[in-house]
């Protein structure tokens, strides 16, 4: 049984209508921003961009918070660079901005400007909404559903996730010369493995089959606010005992007992842009996908380990190892992703979907949803 | 260099870089190489070298302390870490740690050198260059004035760091990696051959030809209670 393609060409290569998913998508939903375990401190920060929107989240005397990047004197970054401790105070003119975004100081205020105190209020920064879960701290731009309605199902599980990670990661960016959703639909396509990443596909040896578990796709019936959960798709992928004892031995003096465990592979998508996987809670990847522009993305990795019950005993090395082995298969798909990309100017008729590609029918009929309801053809 | 070089000695490893060890140590070190070693986990069925093999649980009972040094031949990746746990076990037992320099090195007046290096053909470490314990440095290899260098890091052939350079532990630096004047990279840093570092590294960081961009490694870990 297949079907055709539901997203048409031109939305993998023309920029207004990424310009519209950066408002009605990453602009809309709760974004993955980074791990907790970066902002212990106070003054601890993180940069990003979200839906195109510069946006720190930063340790406010023991809160986060997360606020527009951008001065209110004369449009300067805040904070400059991917992470840091550092206070919130702008490096153009000094401007400083206190636990709430209100503008908190002005040096020389009366020499330069001045500006009064009943005019500060709307110097203040735009402020946004942020929520952790464990070490996941996600971020929204906009006002709605809170992140666990969101997540909804998948709330506990990405609880129980969160919590399990350690304190130390490996964090990394591969940029992709290719739309943000041919790299999201390769993370839901199990049938490409065998030819794209023919030396490290799943084999027998290791896996006895797998179960999706998700919703498809009902277009027009759904409320987004309520119904988030309902895009997101959980693959188990079972193991033989054989290779359960074979990584219970690689892992045994590294994470000895772990504060989360499971006997599979889990490969989890979160709509609309971030994935974890992990091999039975010894290790975490999270990998969110970053749209730049039409056709150009980043793929943002972090690999975390499973949190130890004891002292934690990972040592970079380890993490190098395994990540180089995780990137090796991203890399892979990217350069496949990116030679679609190079061609897709040129189609004119949708592709093929077959019985196993029903969840990129599924993600590919949500992201239509979305965008139609916003104005796009 | 820590004395005793009459002691005989015994080289831990069975790999080639081990092979390599053996042979210069007795043929440009003036090292009698006695016996290998290597955990009984890792002991092959068969052994066809010509000095005996011994587990290295087993190791003191055959040749013990008192008579003999040993050098860890294991070389990177990962294995500056297990380097360093081997050598902390040895040293536990009671037995010195070899080092060796090539006769063919030149290393400069006041430069330090910490127990248990292993320097190679041609190797160069100008004026005030100090290196920690447990470095492997491959031939040709250069250290400028003034260059420090931490404990159990790999250097690969004809590895360059300027003067002043500040290179922290426990990292790999591949065939010809060249690192800048002045610069300081941390601990934990992993550059593939070939490459340039033009910038400090402050965070351990992963450089791979497999990667577009550089990883790096972000520890908040605190002492649990």
């Amino acid at each position: 049984m297949t079907t055709t393609t539901k997203i048409p060409p031109r939305h993998f290569f023309d920029e207004s209508v990424f310009a519209m998913e950066q408002k009605a998508i990453f602009g809309s939903t709760w974004q993955f921003f980074c791990l907790k375990s970066e902002l212990q401190n106070d003054n601890d920060f993180v940069a990003e961009s979200v839906g195109g929107v510069p946006v720190v989240v930063q340790n406010m005397k023991g809160t986060l918070r997360a606020f527009h990047n951008v001065c209110t004197h004369r449009n300067s970054p805040l904070q400059i660079g991917l992470s840091g401790n550092r206070a919130l105070f702008c490096p153009y003119h000094g401007w400083v901005f206190g636990q709430n975004g209100e503008l908190a100081g002005i040096p020389h205020n009366h020499e330069f400007y001045p500006i009064e105190d009943a005019a500060r209020p709307k110097f203040a920064l735009k402020s946004f909404r942020v929520e952790t879960c464990g070490q996941l701290v996600f971020v929204s731009l906009a006002d709605g559903a809170g992140l666990a309605a969101q997540l909804g199902q998948w709330h506990p599980l990405v609880s129980a996730i969160g919590e399990a990670m350690d304190d130390i990661h490996f964090r990394t960016t591969l940029p992709s010369e290719s739309n943000w959703k041919f790299v999201v639909n390769n993370a839901f396509d199990d049938t490409h493995a065998q030819f794209v990443h023919p030396s490290s596909s799943l084999d027998r040896t290791t896996f006895t089959g797998g179960e999706w578990i998700f919703h498809p796709h009902q277009p027009g019936a759904e409320d987004l606010a309520r119904d988030y959960s309902r895009r997101h798709a959980q693959l188990n992928a079972y193991m033989t005992p054989t290779a359960i004892a074979r990584n219970e031995t690689l892992w045994q003096d590294i994470v000895p007992e772990r504060a989360y465990r499971f006997d599979h592979y889990l490969h989890l998508f979160l709509y609309p842009n971030m994935i974890i996987t992990s091999v039975q809670g010894y290790w975490y990847n999270i990998i969110r996908y970053k749209p730049l522009s039409a056709g150009r993305s980043e793929m943002d990795h972090w690999l975390v380990p499973g949190r130890a019950l004891g002292e934690s005993v990972v040592m970079p090395d380890f993490l190098y190892s395994a990540a180089l082995s995780s990137l090796r298969i991203f890399e892979e798909d990217v350069r496949a992703v990116e030679t679609t990309q190079g061609v897709i100017r040129s189609v004119r008729t949708p592709g093929v979907l077959g019985r196993r590609e029903d969840k990129i029918a599924h993600f590919e009929s949500a992201y239509m949803d979305v965008m139609q309801k916003a104005g796009a053809q | 260099m820590k004395a005793g070089a009459q002691r005989k000695l015994v080289v831990f490893g069975l790999g080639p870089f081990a092979d390599m060890v053996v042979q210069l140590f007795q043929k440009q070190g003036g090292r009698d190489v006695v016996a290998r070693t290597v955990h009984q986990a890792f002991m092959p069925a068969e052994w066809a070298g010509t000095r005996p093999l011994v587990p290295f649980e087993a190791l003191a009972a055959q040749f013990g302390p008192a008579e003999h040094d040993v050098f860890v031949a294991l070389e990177h990746n990962r294995l500056n870490a297990a380097r360093a746990d081997i050598v902390a076990s040895v040293r536990a037992l009671g037995y010195g740690l070899a080092s060796f320099v090539s006769p063919t090195a030149n290393i400069a007046t006041g430069v330090t050198f910490g127990e248990h290096c292993f320097v190679m053909d041609g190797a160069m470490a100008q004026y005030g260059a100090s290196f920690g314990d447990n470095c492997v440095i491959h031939a040709n290899a250069f250290f400028g004035q003034n260059c420090r260098v931490g404990s159990h890091n790999y250097f690969g052939p004809g590895f360059f760091a300027d003067r002043h350079a500040w290179i922290g532990s426990y990292s790999v630096f591949g065939s010809q990696v060249r690192v800048g004047e002045s610069l300081a990279i941390s601990d934990w840093t992993f550059v593939k051959s070939f490459l340039t570092v033009d910038k400090a590294m402050p965070l351990p960081t992963f450089i791979h030809t497999a990667l577009r961009t550089p990883g790096y490694i972000i520890d908040r870990r605190r002492p649990r209670s």
